[in-house]
């Protein structure tokens, strides 16, 4: 097992250079100057042209990346060209915001999706099957702003429980935390649960034909065990594969609930980092979400080998 | 030679029906279907694929699923109580304890992602009352009966670790776990090449013995039939067309059907052949024929065999048969 560990953990190296090489070429690519942005448009050429050669903007583009990177792994991110702050800094301010966000709505989504699939796959071609399913219809087809934006009129406007935007920080309270973050979690969890829903249902209709659950049964097991410990553990796989994707989703839609609840966490960053065309800001938010993304996808892999045993012994 | 007519057997299933679906799409996959197994014998059922073995099995332990399946009637007296009517409790504290089963494909019938161990503790546990640690020191010492090497590393590993026969052996184990009067074996070796095919029956047969416990053995092999069954029923499109004493059958085989099957042994210690020397194949249990199920395909069919369904009569003692052609002339006429 700490083998394997070791073996995917080195299989990712070439995956986050990868993904270093397209960050960096990204923000260099795209069009639009940023030392001209930076300088306003009175700066005259010369100007420019030393700004340009201060920030190392006139080199070759592999010499920049190599720079880049190297800095890069040494946790220096660069400064933002729009409010010279370090990036790390910004990034390491807004993390924990959008993860207890990402945290609660994935916690959400599997706390929905799981046992509604289980419940529709048990009872399969009845009412409670169709019911279950009907529901994640609907929230496969609700968009996540009009979800929040129809949570936010319930709760914050006619019930007056939950305050509708803002954040407040985990050392402030247990409570002030939560209350901020339920909506706009809810709001990004539907369409993960009504994935994770489905994907749960499938996957366990597919075991429940297999022959070992009839073996099961065959034993006495009662539908308990059978359904909560042979079926479900053999199901798991494609349900941990869902969620994995969603922890990948939940940052994208970070972005948009964010800004619905005026939480100032990356996706924030991140917006306000291209409409300034701040190069090293949006480098920096790519880099640390698609790391966190790659590591995410290992902690996938290794829960696989840990749930099934023909993936370990491989 | 136990006969079906002995005074009490341990499991007596009569005129047992099965269908799935319903309406225009009714399928009788068990149709009538009676059998008797005495105490410590073992009852060959024989047919080809699609025949209803499998149902009948299944239908034992009631583990035939409702729906799309439907008990239609007939009786499962096991040790004097109808299984077809006791409780879902009842039922559970029988599998795995009075009755096991074991399957045909070794391959998919343990779970993965659970160790052989644990598997085979599990009824252990369920059923004796075992502590785990108890319960495993047992499965390490049923792995060794079943002559796994090396059962104590093999306890803690996972069904795709193990080969073809190391699992159906392992299933054996597990069926065999806390000691039932009767074992259910569907196809038991049909899915194992035939040098562990004849392993696995010996082994069954010596188990057998040492348990003295009863096993229904189903299979589509006359060569399995004649190695381990004290009697045979042959089955055909959801009923039993024939039934006697396994040496009786061989001697004296009288419906055509169980002739054409005997016509086509696959020997065991040969490549496994398929029953396929009688012309023709299976009607689709939707859709039976009138009077014999057979006569579309008997060689010997005669205008009464369409027209009637032929009444079962005794050649010998324990020697029964479903066909026309050993009926009295008498039931030729009758109404
Ligand atoms: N779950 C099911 N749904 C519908 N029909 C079934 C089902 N299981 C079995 N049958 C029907 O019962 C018939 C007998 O099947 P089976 O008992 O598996 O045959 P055997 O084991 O003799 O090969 C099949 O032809 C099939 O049409
Ligand atoms: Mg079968």
């Amino acid at each position: 097992m700490i083998q394997y560990i070791l073996r995917r953990l080195l299989g990712a190296v070439p995956t986050l250079l990868l993904v270093s090489v397209v960050v960096f070429l990204l923000a260099h690519l795209a069009p639009g100057d940023p030392v001209v942005r930076m300088l306003g448009g009175f700066a005259t050429s010369a100007e420019i042209e030393k700004a340009r050669s201060e920030m190392g903007f006139d080199r070759p583009l592999a010499v920049q990346y190599v720079a880049w990177l190297e800095r890069a792994v040494q946790g220096d991110l660069g400064r933002s060209i729009n409010s010279n702050l370090p990036v790390i800094e910004m990034i390491a301010d807004r993390l924990p915001r959008t993860a207890s966000l990402a945290v609660i709505a994935l916690a959400v989504s599997i706390a929905l999706g799981v046992p509604l699939g289980i419940l529709a796959a048990v009872r399969q071609n009845t009412i409670w099957d169709q019911a279950a399913m009907c529901v994640s219809l609907i929230g496969l087809s609700i968009p996540d702003f009009v979800a929040g934006l129809l949570l936010v009129i319930l709760f914050s406007v006619e019930l007056r429980l939950l305050p509708s935007i803002g954040y407040s920080p985990l050392n402030e309270g247990l409570w002030p935390w939560m209350s901020h973050l339920i909506l706009p979690a809810v709001s990004l969890g539907i369409l993960m649960a009504a994935v994770t829903a489905r994907m749960t249902r499938s996957s366990m209709l597919d075991v429940m034909r297999q022959d070992y659950v009839l073996t099961a049964r065959s034993k006495g097991l009662g539908e308990v065990k059978v359904v909560g410990l042979h079926v479900l553990k053999s199901a798991m796989i494609p349900i941990i594969t869902v969620i994995g994707i969603n922890c990948g989703a939940v940052f994208r839609g970070a972005v948009v609930i964010e800004t619905l609840f005026a939480i100032p966490g990356i996706g924030r960053l991140m917006i306000s980092g291209i409409e300034f065309r701040d190069y090293p800001v949006i480098q920096g938010v790519l880099l640390v979400v698609v790391t966190l993304y790659v590591l995410i996808n290992l902690a996938v892999d290794l829960l696989y080998a840990w749930l099934d045993p023909r993936i370990r012994y491989a | 030679m136990t006969t079906p007519a002995e005074a009490s057997p341990l499991i007596a299933v009569s005129n047992l029906k099965i269908q799935f679906g319903r309406g225009g799409s009714l399928v009788r996959a068990v149709d009538g279907v009676s059998f008797t197994v005495a105490r410590g014998e073992t009852l060959g059922i024989v047919g080809e694929s699609g025949s209803g073995k499998s149902v009948t099995a299944r239908a034992i332990l009631r583990l035939v699923q409702t729906p799309p399946g439907r008990y239609a009637g007939g009786e499962i007296l096991f040790e004097g109580e109808d299984l077809l009517t006791k409780s879902e409790a009842g039922m559970r504290a029988i599998r795995g304890n009075r009755i096991s089963m074991i399957f045909q494909e070794p391959m998919t019938s343990l779970t993965p992602v659970l160790t052989v161990g644990y598997q085979i503790a599990e009824s252990l546990r369920l059923h004796q009352k075992l502590s785990a640690s108890e319960a495993r020191k047992t499965a390490v010492a049923l792995l060794q009966r079943v002559r796994i090497a090396d059962a104590e590393r093999r306890v803690d590993e996972y069904p795709h670790q193990l080969s073809g026969g190391m699992r159906q052996r392992a299933m054996i184990a597990m069926a065999l776990a806390c000691r039932p009067k009767l074992l259910v074996a569907d196809e038991p070796t049909t899915a194992l090449d035939v040098t562990i095919q004849a392993q696995v029956l010996a082994l069954l047969a010596e188990l057998r013995t040492e348990l003295g416990m009863s096993i229904i053995l189903i299979t589509h092999n006359f060569g399995v039939v004649a190695e381990v069954a004290d009697r045979v029923a042959v089955m055909y499109a959801g009923a039993v067309v024939e039934t006697a004493p396994t040496a009786q059958i061989f001697r004296d085989p009288r419906h055509p059907y169980t002739k054409g099957l005997l016509g086509c042994i696959p020997r065991l210690e040969g490549n496994a052949r398929r029953l396929n020397a009688i012309k023709g194949s299976i009607p689709a249990p939707g859709g039976l024929p009138t009077g014999c199920r057979f006569h579309p395909r008997c060689p010997s069919a005669m205008p009464i065999c369409a027209a009637q369904d032929p009444p079962e009569i005794e050649i010998t003692p324990g020697h029964m048969t479903k066909c026309w052609l050993d009926s009295q002339p008498a039931a030729e006429v009758a109404p």
